[in-house]
């Protein structure tokens, strides 16, 4: 189920909020924790049954393991080595077993084929969250829980799909704390409004730059080198709003059930570094691989040299987690090389501050193009575009697919009336977007306008009509084949 | 912050979403671009210009006593001529494809929902050929669109293309005047006829008739046709309080080259004649017949591609019905069937060289 759905904003959360905090009444507090964990697999499973026995399945495993640990004095390092493996195996065969066949196939020319397997959701997050906890219960930092809290802190609605990536340090305390049990409007207030904002930053601004950088990296070869840049700066802000929308929808919705989940988006283009931005964008990811592999590797203890090749493989490893592409794999390469040379010519920076933050955006957004692209003769193909295309006067073209709901019926208008206005009003609705995105990611987090405006009477208002205006964003009336015969 | 202080900013909040969300239904219940709810209030025309969307809503929800049925041929069909000629109020109930099946489903539909004394249908030959299962609620249909329950409604009520889209169009349609009253889901306005156009649509390619093997074996098809058929004859015998009228419509002479092209001409008049002497043998039925029309199917100044004629012959074809020419009966059908046999042997042989020049400028294997 997405968050930005009729089916979860109407009936999933309502029913979910009503079932958890009328069970909390109850003296004994493992109804409303099944009651929870039944949800968050209703949640799972609702476009694919057969993803929630996988869930189920790996769930099973690292709760063996947690069980085995807790019992065996003797072995454990084999058996924490068994589901690290089991981990990782399983995200291999579900993430990149099609990928390393396909490089099989191509570098030793082979020609063996398999069927094409499904990437079940979410798979890297629970898989990455349930790691971390077998590596703790290993290390002796994380206690064995019962069989319903592991599966509340694996399947947890808010963060199952795409994180953030929790430690079981920070959510099932809570689970356990009863002062949480109450429902509290503050919370509730807090969770509600921010979920409202990080929709509204999904449906309104993602979805609307999205049509026009769909359309044109269908196109890439037609671009000239300003559209270029247009495409992949937008690109940049779709992603950024995209992200950024998900993540308050996850810390919001989990703040209405009375959770705290940990903070994964800092205002990253207000990084002056690339380093900076990885503190500040998908910031559990990053957290996690320097837990987990930057700080095992040996992190800074062990010379400049050999940090350096420590944050390479940590970016790369972080290159590869997002997907199972070259593309992902260049782009997490460019990242490592960033930060390899900002830690080995720290002194290498502009004097001034906004100078650092422009460099870094500039930098991203370029790396990003890859990320976005289908494969690396794509991407070529675009950097290509980007520095060598000239000016071909295509920006009006590129404007001319904003088309939306919205600007429909000024759009058919002008089209009859005056059409030779048509372009002025498509770049007018192109400059709008595009001061609106910008404006908004220099601007405040969600969290510190909520406690600034939101409590207040316009901003209610404003936030109401930000809510109604996404909800009535997220049916479409479908496209019928044969529309004219 | 003061737990009142929350507490009445989130009353606020929900309040305010409650009022807009309530407004917004409303509005679209009020205007109901589908006709989910209501035919228009306040004396407005019905816009009918998104016939897969409107069509549900329309039977179910319009005041009418007749129907016309049919593909996008039958579009342009003035169905107010109709009730003025046959003093009834008729309803368009249009399917693009055209299928026997999909149009029976909304048939049917309306059957439940009126007692009809008139069933006007245009009978397009292919639709006896099409599939005989109902392709109306695929998976990008909306669900709410076929379905009587309000509790499915929510992505209807609450949707941004209803409200900036849908809602607007019909306005302008309405204020404009078009796509209402006998001129629903009309789609000529706009549209260019003539050969120029029609010859766009047919790339008959380098073929002389003589490069050709000859009529495919339509053995397998003939189970469908005859599928069909038993389903259009099986709705008329339950009906026999309702006059069903059939139009036969002109189809191009492209239409019947490429038929013969593809090695499916026999197989074409087959279908017709089947279905045609299945429908005449029923008491409430007439069939009018317009294939025969030399002058129209010859003509690609009528067409603007192998089939869609222009509102010209719609009207032609009405009045014929009306003023009872170009019927056929049992004791004649068969001789017509046999008009068309030649007419489609004169098209391949001749007929068509005067759009394609002539045989000889092609290339013999």
């Amino acid at each position: 189920m997405l968050f930005n759905s009729v089916i979860f904003i109407a009936v999933f959360l309502p029913l979910g909020l009503l079932g958890w905090f009328l069970l909390q009444r109850l003296e004994n507090p493992f109804f409303a924790k099944l009651f929870l964990v039944g949800m968050s697999f209703w949640f799972y499973g609702y476009y694919n049954l057969q993803y929630l026995w996988i869930l189920l399945a790996s769930l099973a495993g690292n709760y063996l393991v947690s069980l085995l640990l807790e019992k065996r004095c003797t072995g454990r390092r084999a058996l924490a080595a068994c589901g690290i493996l089991g981990n990782l195996g399983l995200l291999f065969y579900f993430k990149y077993f099609n990928f390393f066949l396909d490089n099989c196939n191509f570098f030793l020319h082979t020609d063996i084929r398999m069927e094409k397997i499904a990437l079940p959701l979410g798979i890297s997050f629970f898989t990455f969250q349930q790691l971390s906890f077998v590596i703790e219960r290993y290390r002796g930092n994380a206690p064995h829980y019962s069989l319903l809290d592991y599966a509340f802190f694996v399947s947890f609605f808010p963060q199952l799909v795409a994180g953030p990536i929790v430690l079981h340090s920070e959510l099932l305390p809570q689970l356990q704390r009863r002062e949480n049990r109450r429902f509290s409007p503050e919370g509730f207030y807090d969770g509600f409004t921010l979920f409202i904002l990080g929709l509204a930053k999904k449906v309104l601004l993602a979805d609307s730059l999205a049509v026009l950088v769909n359309a044109e990296y269908e196109n890439i070869a037609a671009l000239d080198t300003p559209t270029a840049w247009i495409t992949i700066t937008w690109y940049m802000m779709e992603l950024y709003f995209d992200f950024s929308g998900y993540c308050d929808m996850a810390r919001g919705i989990a703040g209405m059930f009375g959770f705290r989940l940990p903070e994964n988006f800092d205002s990253p283009f207000k990084a002056a570094s690339v380093r900076e931005f990885w503190r500040r964008w998908h910031m559990t990811l990053s957290r996690f691989l320097s837990q987990y592999v930057y700080i095992p590797l040996g992190g800074n203890r062990k010379g400049k040299a050999r940090q350096c090749v420590n944050l390479f493989v940590v970016f790369l490893a972080s290159g590869l987690w997002h997907g199972a592409n070259w593309t992902f794999v260049l782009w997490g390469g460019m990242h490592g090389l960033a930060v390899v040379f900002e830690t080995a010519f720290p002194k290498a920076r502009f004097r001034r501050d906004w100078m650092n933050r422009l460099a870094t955006a500039v930098f991203v957004t370029l790396s990003f193009s890859v990320f976005r692209s289908d494969s690396l003769e794509t991407a070529g193909l675009l950097w290509n575009r980007l520095f060598a295309a000239g000016n071909r006067g295509m920006l009006l073209g590129v404007c001319n697919t904003l088309i939306f709901p919205e600007n429909y019926a000024v759009v058919r208008l002008l089209g009859m009336a005056a059409p030779g206005l048509l372009n002025a009003f498509f770049l007018c609705c192109f400059l709008l977007l595009s001061v609106l995105g910008i404006g908004l990611i220099c601007g405040p987090k969600a969290e510190e306008w909520i406690r600034a405006k939101g409590h207040t009477r316009a901003g209610g208002f404003c936030l109401a009509t930000l809510f109604t205006w996404a909800f009535v964003s997220l049916s479409q009336v479908s496209v019928f084949l044969y529309f004219n015969f | 912050m003061e737990e009142g202080f929350q507490k009445k900013a989130l009353k606020r909040l929900i309040i305010f979403i409650a009022v807009q969300m309530a407004f917004v239904g409303f509005f679209v219940w009020l205007t109901d671009p589908f006709y989910q709810y209501h035919a228009p209030f306040f004396g407005m025309d019905a816009v009918l210009n998104d016939r897969d969307n409107q069509m549900p809503g329309t039977i179910r929800n319009f005041e009418y006593d007749s129907v016309l049925v049919g593909s996008s041929l039958a579009e342009n069909f003035d169905s107010s001529f109709l009730d003025q000629t046959y003093n009834c109020s008729t309803l368009k109930i249009i399917r693009a494809s055209g299928s026997v099946a999909d149009l029976l489903y909304y048939l049917e539909m309306a059957q439940e929902e009126r007692a009809l004394k008139n069933v006007f249908w245009c009978l397009d030959i292919s639709s006896v050929e099409a599939s005989t299962e109902v392709t109306l609620y695929g998976q990008d249909t909306p669900r709410y669109l076929h379905t009587k329950t309000v509790l499915d409604d929510l992505p209807y009520l609450f949707n941004k293309e209803i409200l900036m889209e849908k809602i607007p169009s019909m306005l302008a349609y309405a204020h404009a005047g078009l796509n209402t009253g006998g001129k629903a889901y009309n789609w000529a306005r706009g549209k260019e006829f003539g050969e120029a156009w029609a010859m766009r649509a047919y790339d008959r390619g380098n073929i002389g008739p003589s490069a050709l093997s000859g009529d495919r074996d339509y053995t397998v098809e003939t189970v469908l046709i005859a599928e069909n058929i038993a389903l259009l004859t099986r709705q008329v015998e339950a009906h026999p309080e309702t006059k069903y009228r059939f139009l036969i419509p002109p189809l191009s002479l492209l239409w019947w080259d490429c038929a013969y092209v593809n090695g499916e001409l026999e197989q074409r008049i087959y279908a017709l004649d089947q279905a045609v002497s299945a429908l005449l043998c029923l008491e409430n039925v007439e069939v009018y017949y317009f294939q025969n029309e030399e002058s129209i199917v010859c003509n690609l100044d009528y067409y603007m591609d192998m089939v869609h004629y222009s509102p010209d012959i719609s009207q032609y074809m009405l009045d014929a019905m009306a003023a009872g020419r170009n019927r056929v009966e049992a004791g004649n059908w068969k001789e017509a069937v046999a008009g068309l046999q030649k007419l489609t042997a004169w098209i391949s042989a001749e007929g068509i060289f005067v759009y394609y020049g002539t045989e000889e400028t092609f290339d013999e294997p």
